[in-house]
């Protein structure tokens, strides 16, 4: 499990150490479709936290799903 | 009673959110939301109102506030099993979170409280987002802890037990990438790592075991739980733009943990504007599946007949499917007052449960054992306004 994540913050660690040597293949000015509403990950936040929330007090999973619920579970 | 395990994730709905966008050096816009929801399904009424604000301060700080109510009422199943009194219970939760934009990094910090009756949050969190390879890639590591406080209500006037007061520790981390692909598709990827030490279970639930060889009648027990637990889970996300300026998005999230469950998450969202704009539509299925823990049976041989003894249907395995609709209108789209713009929503998600190892002990016309499996459906309304400023 330690080992897990140590592999994976070297990982983070050595990609951040390559910054600048990448060419951005996608340009700025190409990018007019992913900065439309309709491509937000999350647009409304209050909404899937709530919905995240309501499902996770019903399931045995949780986490890893970059946004978040939270708490009565209520028997 | 909150289900410990989850807790503490409210909190990442306000710091993730921002953390796990398309881009770390723009704070998220100035925005205020107003909510109603209502959770009705396997006998239990869950409503109240939740508020989210967010401001920011000279385009390098962005301040967050949330408050949320829960007032639950009505009977779960397993309460009609133990023969207990329907709830009346209140939760109220509070957040507050700061982003500090620095260059292409920004740093977000945290605090939550959740209380109600018989059961205390209070978590920290902090995570950094970085902008990297020409603002395609964003990187986030993120961490958080919680300490809860669990005790129990003994009787209808919510009196406690003065000897039951137990303690639950909580550690997260995480690390979430996302992604540009091409200038339709962006990709994301979150892994969490959860550990957990303490009073892991609900202090009302009980197992039932049978009352002797042969027997066809149940008796109850305590459940008896581990005092550790540690969670893994890794999800990928796609999201693809349409043609006809439409957006459909994909997603898979794998879970698993030390008192094995392993579970299994699948879900499609389409996203459709409408009438020049001022409408948007969202269509959502969702499927989940999961197997149930090494040390749970809906029905024990004999009382003591494993170290470890639950009987929590989350633990259980089970299925469900969800479908939702949402749908938001703009009725102010241009500056107004200092309002920039406004918009309503409406979300309907119809919840189906089906359990393949947790069986209706309220059937007492059944044998021990023989009862039907559990199954359950539930809706969510969400419903709220939202003013950009």
């Amino acid at each position: 499990m330690n080992a897990l994540r140590i592999a994976l913050l070297l990982g983070a660690c050595l990609a951040m150490s390559a910054c600048g040597r990448l060419q951005p293949w996608v340009k700025p000015y190409e990018r007019e479709r992913l900065a439309d509403r309709v491509m937000a990950w999350d647009r409304d936040a209050i909404s899937s936290g709530y919905i995240t929330h309501v499902h996770e007090n019903r399931e045995g999973a949780h986490g890893g799903t970059g946004a978040a619920g939270g708490g009565c579970g209520c028997n | 009673m909150l289900r410990s395990s989850t807790l503490i994730r409210s909190l990442g709905a306000v710091l993730f959110a921002l953390a796990t966008a398309a881009r770390a050096d723009v704070l998220p816009d100035e925005r205020a939301d107003v909510m109603w929801k209502m959770y009705d399904g396997g006998g239990l009424k869950v409503q109240g109102p939740s508020t989210l604000v967010r401001t920011n301060i000279a385009d390098k700080v962005s301040l967050t506030g949330s408050y949320l109510v829960d007032q639950v009422t009505g009977a779960s199943i397993d309460m009609v099993v133990l023969g207990a009194s329907p709830l009346h219970e209140v939760r109220k939760q509070k957040t507050f979170g700061v982003d500090y934009l620095y260059g292409k990094t920004t740093y977000s910090a945290g605090l939550e409280s959740s209380v109600e009756n018989d059961y205390d949050g209070t978590t920290a969190s902090f995570s950094v987002a970085q902008n990297m390879f020409g603002d395609l890639t964003t990187v986030t590591l993120s961490a958080s802890r919680g300490w809860d406080i669990v005790t129990r209500v003994i009787d209808a006037k919510h009196d406690k037990d003065p000897n039951f007061r137990k303690r639950l520790d909580r550690k997260t981390w995480g690390l979430g990438l996302s992604q540009i692909l091409t200038r339709n598709l962006i990709a994301g990827f979150d892994y969490e790592a959860i550990t957990e030490q303490g009073y892991l279970q609900n202090p009302y639930r009980a197992i039932r075991y049978l009352a002797g060889v042969g027997s066809t009648i149940y008796l109850t027990g305590p459940e008896i739980y581990p005092g550790t637990r540690t969670s893994n889970a890794a999800s990928v996300r796609l999201k693809y733009y349409l043609p006809w300026r439409a957006s459909l998005t994909g997603k898979y999230r794998y879970f698993y943990d030390t008192w094995d469950i392993r579970a299994h998450t699948f879900e499609l969202d389409y996203t459709q504007p409408m009438f020049k704009d001022a409408l948007i539509a969202d269509v959502t299925y969702r499927y989940y599946k999961q197997g149930s823990a090494s040390f749970y049976s809906d029905l024990f041989q004999f009382a003591n007949q494993q170290n470890y003894m639950a009987r929590d249907r989350e633990l259980a395995s089970q299925k469900n499917s969800t479908m939702g609709l949402a749908l938001t209108y703009d009725f102010m789209k241009s500056r107004h007052w200092f309002l920039k713009k406004a918009s309503a929503s409406l979300h309907y998600d119809y919840i189906a449960y089906k359990y393949l190892d947790f069986r209706d002990a309220s059937q007492r016309q059944y044998p021990a054992g023989t009862e039907p499996l559990y199954r359950f459906n539930a809706s969510v309304i969400q419903t709220f306004v939202s003013v950009w400023f």
